[in-house]
């Protein structure tokens, strides 16, 4: 029986939007399961740090809202989650429900890639996989060696080529320390505020009234892929397009880190996809 | 020769992220940057004095063979008009 976390904590209005428990707030939900997961399947995570000088970082987020869920739903909110180790210890995944164990409101899942640390304390650190005293510590029924998929790319294209353009923008921002995990490096969770910050943008900006969804109505799903980490005082820009399709209005984003020195590239790539059944 | 410094190495250099140092090559250049700021050096430099594999350099935008860098060998020439871009590549935090 795959080992699972279980904990439960009250719920209060600044994890909701008017409409949904906001995204970040799943994220954040979800790095005290991995955390909670981790101590529970492998070792407590300070001690896979300095010990062992392995930690894990988020390189991909799949977070399905399956119903509506407000702040007024309930007063707590249970979450159920385990850690299955992917690729024979190069990816350990994180599978996170939240809500009732009968009637779940979301599941998050978060691809972690273990690294390396360097031992110094900036915490620099290098890709690496899970040596076997540390994947023995994972039962049978704890691992997957199916292949990872990377549904970002395969959907962007998708909309790429089948749905319309309706809206498009840009948006700066810098990271700051409240950003920022202990190496002053982005956190991962804070990811889909910018995405939202962006969206909103465009929302606001757009003639066409189908992007007005990207507000009025809950978010059916969220997927990311972390490609390169930005760090505290980092410039970057967010892209955004948004597509309409038959059922569906998508907002494609891409994050470039501005850098006078090296060609970064893509740090990060999303896609937040409402429905557009939802109504006013 | 101005060095900028990304991520996490920021805070080892009291948080400045643009140093101008006065050097003919790389290696000078990263001596004098790890002079001013001697906390730096543990933190970019493993024992044998060799930039660690977690972090990348870029002259002028172009990235720096890992190779050539190692201090006191083989030195990469560089001017006072050049930029090195000190990357982490990742933090583990």
């Amino acid at each position: 029986m795959p080992r699972r976390s279980r904990f439960a904590f009250a719920s209060d209005t600044c994890l909701f939007s008017p409409v949904q428990m906001q995204p970040a707030s799943v994220l954040r939900v979800g790095m005290t399961a991995l955390a909670s997961c981790i101590g529970g399947q492998l070792t407590e995570w300070r001690a896979l740090k300095r010990d062992h000088r392995i930690t894990v970082v988020i390189v991909g987020v799949k977070l399905a809202y399956l119903r509506d869920f407000d702040f007024f739903a309930a007063c707590h909110i249970d979450v159920d989650a385990g850690l299955t180790v992917r690729s024979g210890g190069r990816f350990l995944e994180l599978g996170c429900v939240l809500g009732p164990a009968d009637d779940p409101f979301a599941v998050l899942t978060v691809l972690n890639r273990p690294v390396a640390l360097s031992g110094t304390q900036a915490l620099d650190a290098t890709p690496c996989s899970l040596d076997p005293a540390l994947l023995s510590r994972f039962h049978a029924d704890e691992r997957d060696d199916s292949p990872i998929t990377r549904p970002v790319i395969d959907a962007t294209k998708a909309l790429e080529e089948g749905g319309e353009l309706i809206g498009q923008g840009t948006m700066p921002f810098t990271i700051s320390r409240g950003d920022c995990e202990i190496a002053d490096q982005w956190q991962n969770v804070r990811l889909p505020d910018w995405l939202s910050a962006g969206r909103e943008r465009i929302v606001f900006a757009t003639a066409d009234p189908r992007v007005k969804v990207g507000l009025r109505a809950p978010m059916r799903h969220l997927y990311a892929e972390y490609r390169r980490p930005m760090y505290l005082g980092d410039e970057g820009i967010l892209a955004t397009h948004a597509y309409a399709t038959a059922d569906t209005v998508s907002f494609v984003h891409q994050i470039h880190a501005v850098t006078s020195g090296a060609p970064v590239g893509v740090c990060a790539v999303a896609i937040e996809e409402f429905a557009t059944g939802e109504q006013p | 020769m101005k060095i900028i410094l990304s991520g996490a190495l920021v805070r080892f250099a009291d948080y400045t992220k643009e140093v101008d140092v006065e050097a003919t090559t790389i290696a000078e250049g990263i001596e004098d940057l790890t002079t001013r700021y001697p906390g730096l050096k543990a933190v970019l430099l493993d024992g044998d004095g060799r930039v660690r594999r977690t972090h990348q350099l870029f002259l002028n935008g172009k990235q720096v063979e890992r190779g050539e860098y190692p201090l006191g060998t083989a030195p990469v020439s560089c001017a006072a008009a050049d930029t090195l871009f000190v990357l982490t590549s990742v933090a583990g935090g």
